[in-house]
């Protein structure tokens, strides 16, 4: 199979990262790709799992419903991130629901093929494992946030996040309503914080631009 | 260019709450439908997206550092 730049990313996720390249390229022919334009639902919550996901290209949010209608963001995915995994291999519904935040291309691994492969190659069992380590890490440090942590500190981390994301490359336009999900509150709630940390001289809005002035302000407030 | 409020004309159904709600009367509703015909006075304050029923109206902010002086 040629050579694709595209395929690095998710060549580089932790799945993968103790295969053979001949074990890579047998496994990379199992996906199956599917483009999604920008707001498109992946997937929603409760439905039949397809497989693991992988994104390709673009970004995605994977999110939770509540039945008020109030959405809590679990992750934001990049290129190489893989997503769904947990009803593959616990054999539920989705446990989330994933949408596109700009125009993207996901790929997935079906639940039959996942099985056979993990039989067949150990090395990807033990990048499964170290995937899912890594899942419940991040989880649990979610769990602390949204107990332990005010508002305006979850807010000052997640503007840290963006900022740091952005000098990598990957900078994201946010609403207001997409930090609210991001940082487990009310729209509102996140109007009042931003309006507070500008009055502390910590951020200013520019238009469309939320600047960042006083970096190490906000790290104290993380 | 000036970046502007974006409208869903899939979610907007012409209420004109926005048009209520805009101090800069940058939004009008044209053919039952949100446009920011006045782009150049909009000041994006954001109060058509808190206030759209719809959430046909968001405003995307863009999270940036501020330049370190002298660079």
């Amino acid at each position: 199979m040629p050579s694709d730049p595209l395929w690095d990313p998710i060549r580089a996720n932790l799945y993968f990262a103790n295969l053979r390249p001949a074990e890579w390229e047998e496994i990379r022919g199992l996906f199956r790709e599917r483009p999604l334009d920008a707001g498109e639902i992946a997937f929603m919550e409760g439905e039949q799992s397809l497989g693991i996901f992988f994104v390709k290209a673009g970004r995605l949010r994977v999110f939770k419903t509540s039945p008020e209608g109030r959405e809590q963001v679990l992750r934001i995915l990049n290129p190489g991130d893989s997503f769904n995994d947990v009803p593959v291999f616990d054999l539920g519904p989705n446990a989330a629901s994933a949408q596109a935040m700009q125009a993207s291309t996901v790929c997935v691994l079906r639940t039959e093929d996942t099985e056979a492969l993990i039989q067949r190659y150990p090395a990807l069992a033990l990048g499964i494992i170290r995937v899912f380590a890594s899942r419940l890490r991040h989880v649990t440090t979610l769990v602390e946030d949204l107990s332990f942590r005010h508002v305006t500190s979850r807010l000052a981390k997640v503007l840290l996040m963006q900022v740091e994301e952005a000098g990598k490359g990957r900078s994201l336009h946010l609403t207001q309503q997409d930090l609210a999900s991001m940082v487990g509150t009310a729209r509102e709630v996140v109007v009042r914080s931003l309006r507070s940390l500008e009055s502390q001289g910590i951020i200013k809005r520019e238009r469309h631009k939320l600047v960042i002035l006083d970096k190490d302000a906000l790290w104290r407030l993380a | 260019m000036q970046v502007l409020p974006m409208v869903d004309e899939a979610l907007c159904d012409g209420c004109g709450a926005c048009v209520d709600a805009c101090h800069s009367h940058a939004v009008e509703i044209i053919n039952n439908k949100a446009v920011f015909v006045r782009g150049n006075d909009c000041d994006y304050c954001t109060d058509c997206e808190s206030l759209c029923p719809k959430g046909a109206i968001s405003c995307p902010l863009e999270i940036v550092l501020a330049p370190v002086a002298g660079r």
